[in-house]
Formats: C-alpha cells, structure tokens, sequence
C-alpha cells in the first residue's frame, strides 16, 4: 500500500466518527480470498489487473479504491473516504483515479509501499523493504 | 328541593360519563398512537425493501465491466440499461427527497431514509461506472496504458 493510503488511515482514524475504519478495514480485506475480494465497482475493465471501488456495508459508509494484480496474488489499497462529514467526498473523479494509478504504478515500482498486518485489532502499517 | 334533586341527577349523569370520557379519551390515545406506530413501521418496511431491491439490482449492474469481448449489439444492450438505469434514479431521488423532507427532518424513520440514500449512491455509482468502462475507457488512451503497465508487472 503507497505512503497516501497510510496517511489517509490516519487522518480519518482521529475524527470521532470515522474511528471505525480499522475495524471496517480489517473486517472486509482480511482472511478473504480473491475472489471474495474481487466485488465492487470494476473501474479500469481489467480482470487481470482490476481496480476496485467498494463501499465497505457498514454505517461508517467508507469508499475504499484497492488494486488486486490476480497473477501475483496482490492486493494495494489505494484509498479510502467517506461519502459525507468534513473529511467526505463524493467520489474520486476519472482524473484523480487516474493520478492515484500512477503513484501506486510508481510505488509498487520503487518499492515505495507498507504492508498491512492486524495485530489484536489494530492495523500495523511496516515499511516493505 | 328541586336544586336538590337535579344536583343528585346531575352527578349521577357526570358519574356515568366520567368513566366513558376517561375510557374513551384513552382508548382513542393509544389507538391513534397505535396507528401512527403501525404506520412508520409499515413506511421502514417499504423503504428496507427498496433498500434490498436496489442492493440486489446493483450487485448485477457491477458484473456487467467483468465481462469480456463485449460485441456491438451487447454494447446497445448495455446503453440501454444506462438509460433506464438514470431515469430509475431520477424516481428514486424524488422518493428520497420526499422521504427526506416530510419523515426523516422529523427524526422518522432516519436510518432507513439513510440506507436509502446509500443504496442509491451506490445504484448510480455502479451504472455511471458502467457507461465509463464501455463508453468513455476505450478513448481513454492514457488510463489504458497505466493498466498495461500494471498487469505487466
């Protein structure tokens, strides 16, 4: 997952009603199979490399953005906000996705990403090296 | 002596009708309560309906991109379901406003009107992601090539 997605996390995570995105998060990516994980809005056409949109079924009504590369059995969370609140957005436009493409293209490039383990709940975000 | 007996009269009437007005008026309390109860919960369950309805329709609008070598007259299908999927919205959108406007403002029923509101977020989030997939990604030269990248990896 890029740098953008953790400091997101962060973001959301202080504000009273979004502190229950970890949970959320955890819930719906974690002990899944692809399969599982492939639902949403496929925004990029691609079975192979789908870029997914989700709204993760819970009150907290995050949208989430992850990239699955089925060959390699990856999966990158991209992004997440929610739909209403001060830290809300309607959703992310075709240019932003686009942009958001690009740096996660760049990441997994450089090597530039976090893995995302669950620790007794909380997320733990480790620099992959 | 006259007084006296109309007095007695009197209360006797006011006796009998005490009881009946007290009856009557509590009666007619709880069934109007009654009926004002039976009534939001007839309109939550109308709107969790719809709320199922939509999420089950929308499952199906989000496989359509899945599908592979899409043929011309798949693609006329498809604009098809785009039309009427955004006049089906433009229906649901006045129920929600209405919805809104007359129960939800007044603490009615919030969190059904709220799924609601969801449901057709994502009904119109799944169909306008449809008409980008087959309508708009084709011509998007620059999008395509980040995804041929991404699988190249």
């Amino acid at each position: 997952m890029p740098r953008r997605f953790q400091n997101r996390n962060e973001k959301l995570k202080k504000k009273r009603q979004h502190n229950s995105i970890e949970k959320e998060i955890i819930e719906y990516f974690f002990n899944k199979n692809i399969s599982e994980l492939t639902t949403g809005d496929l925004i990029n056409g691609s079975t192979e490399t789908p870029l997914l949109k989700k709204r993760l079924d819970s009150s907290g009504g995050f949208r989430i953005y992850f990239l699955v590369l089925i060959k390699s059995n990856n999966l990158y969370l991209m992004f997440v906000h929610r739909k209403t609140t001060s830290l809300g957005l309607s959703s992310l436009s075709k240019e932003e996705i686009k942009m958001l493409c690009k740096k996660v293209l760049s990441s997994i490039e450089l090597g530039n990403l976090y893995v995302l383990t669950v620790l007794d709940n909380p997320l733990i975000f480790k620099k992959n090296n | 002596m006259t007084s006296t007996l109309s007095t007695t009269r009197l209360n006797d009437i006011v006796s009998d009708f005490r009881t009946i007005s007290y009856t009557e008026k509590k009666m007619s309390y709880e069934d109007s309560v009654n009926r004002f109860l039976d009534a939001i919960n007839s309109v939550k369950k109308r709107i969790e309906e719809k709320v199922f309805n939509l999420k089950k329709i929308t499952a199906q609008i989000q496989t359509i991109p899945w599908f592979e070598n899409v043929q011309i007259e798949e693609l006329i299908i498809i604009n098809e379901l785009i039309v009427l999927s955004k006049d089906v919205k433009i229906s649901l959108s006045k129920q929600y406003i209405f919805l809104n406007n007359k129960l939800k403002i007044k603490g009615i029923a919030k969190d059904e009107i709220k799924k609601f509101k969801l449901a057709i977020d994502d009904f119109t989030g799944a169909y306008e992601n449809v008409e980008f997939v087959f309508f708009e990604l084709p011509h998007d030269k620059e999008f395509n090539e980040i995804t041929q990248k991404l699988a190249n990896l």
